[in-house]
């Protein structure tokens, strides 16, 4: 018995990690008022570069960068349309998935049945033999290591350091950020390939850790996902994490209701993930409006692009 | 004179020195509307600049486009005789300005520090302990009351403003353009404050302050510079022999001050419009900022509520217009309990309010005069389902308040208009509503001084048709100029009711500060607070 809840509780870490990421660059796109709803596809991009590369070089981790690089690089087209050109920025998002997802049907169908070398969970010394807590949480591949240290990083990032507090000033009052002095455009833009970054390594993590092999439109739209998160999350990091391992866990527990053969359609069950997402965002609604950042209301109400 | 005194800087070439900064030939235009036409200013270091003119005048454009905000089509800027340019605030801030804008430039969701941070950061991570001391220091040697760690959204705007002043100090700018700073301060307030820039200026730092106020004027500026219709036209390299009134002349030509002859009578008088019983309200906080708060207002009546800002003005006026639920007590119009109900039922009892901060409680700004005028202030108007427009610009065109207070041009939008064109709209269309109950809050706030006289005729003019009138100000001689019965709140209660016939500014300035512990030095014993 024990072993089946370390099974699923790590599990759910693990499928946790990509949601996580890429909600992680969702909430800072958000936190400097962007909204990409391209973090669909940025993920996408990202898990088939990682892919390739990893195919080509034999090295995960190069793959793991190169899928980060695609993310931002897909992110770039947004912020260039949306931020610097002022497009609307949910249909310029949505338009930038439906890119990623054309681009990496067409070049990924080559690799469809392609063997990599996946990264190898690493056991971390002393904490990964612990009991209970050791197998789930010190048991995993880099990148979800790598995703656990990020959320409080950002939450760092973004409290105590200026460049943190320009770019939530930038999501509250842009005309505040450039009366002292900054460039409300230039932070959003780096901000949104920033995010990009994140979102593209989730999808690495998906490809190169997970679950080692490429399948057209992979993430099954994790970037919407990761887009609810950050609103359950309030727009804080920390609870960014609470959100993704609860998407996770339901998906780590379907998997397993599945594998021992509970009598629901697998359709179905592949649901559950989402209803549970769409359950949180019910109970949480729209709790504290002073957490959204003010400049989002503007992009919903249809006021700015 | 300031600038001759202060003349480090190449002495020889002529009367003036070098100016720190100058601006030459400055013209601005949006679509048609020339704002600023052919403009020159200088400012000197070691001097106070004051900057006057009408609603509209172009002083906040000058100073904008000084700071990089806006981008001249002609005209060209200078620091110490050498050519530059400004592009962005960023530019500005490295040669060494700050700028307080009319509108602030605060972010709400943010701290005191944080806002304060925001301006003042240089390295990458936020020393904010040491910034909160740097803060405080500043703030007790200028008298300047802060607090470090409040959310913005929480602070009225008289608290905003503060920060502002803070915020400009704190980045060691040596020239400082403050652009209507004292609006909603208190008169104390307003006191320290230019003794504050006083002693800036003799600490070297060049301030250019525009103001509609001439006691401020006359009370620290070395030169002046009068703006119309956005030339400059005329600047003063001395005060010397000017007083109020001929600096008004400078700015608006002739001028009668006509003051406020007589009251006119009243219909309906006695009859209660308002009460207020035993009203207890809290502030964001959750604590409680008034507590037995008793009023009645009567038709025909003006009440005017005196007291330092942030002593639960803002609350008040917000609970009585049922935008804050009460803690305790009621609020009773025309014999119909209005506490607990939402706050359409408050508007259909015909009270009407002007917002202590119009940019955040009623302006939309990417909609027109008229629109504004159309969701609120005038009737509704309808043909077919459709909102009738022409029939709403007729409305428009014939409310006695537009075309006394002069407000702009119907298609305009409001985020183009200036601060105290904003605040004309706002006190127009409250007007329009011909209001049972007019809750006004600093309804004078950014009008020029032609416009702030024809605003308390109007207010008169309010209670002549027996509108009760609750009057919110910061400004003791414009509550003593109208009011028919004064309260102060101060330290948690309304104190009051009071005749302004018979207690003193002097003692009401008393009440304000030190509450009901206060004791009138001339008459030797307690003030009567009548229960
Ligand atoms: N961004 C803008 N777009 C269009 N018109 C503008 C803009 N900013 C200012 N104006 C117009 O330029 C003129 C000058 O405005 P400005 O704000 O400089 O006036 P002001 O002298 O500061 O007046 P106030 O005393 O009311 O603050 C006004 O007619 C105003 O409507
Ligand atoms: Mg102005």
């Amino acid at each position: 018995m024990l072993s089946i809840v370390e099974a699923v509780l790590g599990g759910a870490v693990r499928s946790s990690t990509a949601v996580l990421f890429a909600a992680l660059g969702e909430l800072i796109a958000e936190r400097a008022g962007v909204v990409n709803l391209g973090t669909e596809g940025c993920m996408l991009t990202g898990a088939l570069g990682a892919f390739a590369v990893t195919a080509a070089t034999g090295n995960p981790y190069l793959g793991a960068l190169a899928g980060g690089g695609c993310g931002a690089l897909l992110a770039a087209v947004h912020a260039y349309v949306a931020v610097v050109r002022g497009a609307n920025q949910l249909a310029t998002g949505m338009a930038v998935t439906i890119l990623g997802l054309g681009v990496t049907s067409f070049w990924g169908r080559s690799f469809v049945s392609t063997q990599i070398q996946g990264m190898e969970p690493i056991n971390l010394p002393v904490l990964s033999s612990m009991p209970l807590l050791g197998p789930i949480l010190f048991q995993h591949d880099p990148l979800t290591y790598l995703s656990m240290l990020l959320a409080p990083v950002i939450w760092l990032f973004l409290a105590r350091t200026r460049w943190g507090l320009a770019l939530r000033a930038t999501g509250e009052r842009q005309e505040v950020v450039y009366s002292v002095g900054y460039s409300p455009t230039m932070i959003r833009f780096a901000a949104v390939v920033a995010g990009g970054f994140l979102a593209g390594l989730g999808g690495a993590q998906l490809a190169v850790a997970y679950t080692l092999n490429w399948v057209e439109n992979m993430t099954q739209g994790r970037g919407y996902v990761a887009v609810a998160m950050v609103i359950f999350a309030s727009w804080n990091p920390l609870m960014a994490v609470a959100g993704s391992y609860l998407f996770g866990g339901a998906l780590s527990l379907q998997l397993a209701l599945q594998a021992q053969g509970v009598g629901v359609s697998p359709f179905l069950m592949s649901a559950v993930p989402y209803l549970v997402t769409l359950g949180v965002l019910i109970v949480v609604g729209r709790r504290r409006r002073q957490a959204m950042p003010d400049e989002l209301r503007a992009v919903f109400e249809g006021s700015r692009g | 004179m300031v600038v001759t005194d202060s003349g480090a800087t190449g002495g020889d070439q002529g009367s003036l020195p070098v100016p720190l900064l100058e601006a030459r030939g400055v013209t601005i235009r949006f679509g048609d509307l020339v704002a600023n036409q052919d403009v020159d200013f200088s400012i000197y270091p070691g001097e106070i600049h004051a900057i006057l003119g009408e609603n509209g005048a172009g002083k906040s454009t000058i100073l904008k486009s000084l700071f990089g905000v806006y981008h001249p089509q002609a005209g060209s800027f200078f620091k110490e005789g050498h050519p530059i340019r400004i592009h962005s605030p960023a530019d500005a801030r490295s040669l060494g300005m700050g700028m307080v804008f009319q509108d602030l430039r605060l972010v709400p969701a943010f701290t005191v520090l944080e806002n304060i941070a925001l301006a003042n950061s240089r390295n990458a991570s936020l020393d904010l302990g040491r910034l909160r001391g740097r803060i405080t220091a500043l703030a007790e040697r200028y008298h300047l009351t802060v607090d470090p760690d409040v959310p913005v959204w929480q602070l009225d705007l008289a608290g905003r403003q503060r920060v502002e002043i803070v915020k400009v100090l704190l980045t060691g700018a040596n020239i400082i353009l403050l652009d209507e700073p004292t609006s909603v301060l208190a008169l104390s307030e307003v006191d320290a404050f230019l003794a504050m820039l006083r002693r800036l200026r003799d600490e070297g730092h060049a301030i250019v302050m525009v103001t509609h106020k001439m006691r401020e004027v006359l009370a620290c500026a070395g030169r002046v510079t009068v703006m119309r219709a956005g030339r400059v036209v005329h600047t003063t390299n001395s005060l010397e022999g000017l007083n109020e009134d001929e600096l008004v002349r400078l700015m608006i030509g002739d001028w009668a001050p006509t003051g406020i002859t007589g009251r006119p009578a009243v219909t309906r008088a006695g009859e209660p419009v308002l009460r207020v019983d035993n009203l207890s309200v809290k502030d964001d906080k959750g604590r409680l900022i008034l507590s037995e708060v008793n009023l009645t207002l009567e038709a025909g009546e003006i009440i005017g509520v005196a007291g330092i800002s942030g002593n639960g003005q803002r609350e008040l006026a917000e609970a009585l217009l049922g935008l804050r639920p009460l803690s305790a007590g009621r609020i009773i119009a025309h014999d119909e309990t209005l506490s607990g109900a939402p706050a359409a039922a408050f508007l259909n009892a015909g009270i009407a309010s002007i917002p202590q901060n119009p940019r955040e409680e009623g302006v939309v700004p990417g909609l027109t005069v008229l629109e504004h005028f159309a969701y609120d202030g005038l009737p509704r108007r309808e043909h077919r389902m459709q909102v009738d427009w022409a029939a709403l610009s007729a409305d428009f065109a014939a409310a006695p308040a537009v075309d006394e207070l002069n407000v702009p041009e119907p298609g305009r939008v409001a985020a183009t208009l200036s601060g105290g064109n904003v605040q004309r709209m706002m006190v127009a269309r409250a007007l329009a509503r011909r209001p049972r109950v007019m809750v006004a809050s600093y309804p004078t706030q950014g009008l020029d001084i032609a416009t702030t006289q024809r605003l308390m005729a109007l207010l008169l003019g309010l209670r002549g048709h027996g509108c009760g009138v609750l009057l919110f100000s910061e400004d003791l001689s414009e509550l003593y100029q109208v009011a028919d019965v004064l309260v102060v709140v101060t330290h948690g209660r309304m104190l009051g009711p009071f005749d302004p016939v018979k207690i003193p500014a002097y003692d009401v300035a008393g009440l304000m500060v030190a509450g009901d512990g206060y004791r009138s030095n001339r008459l030797g014993h307690p003030l009567e607070v009548p229960a």
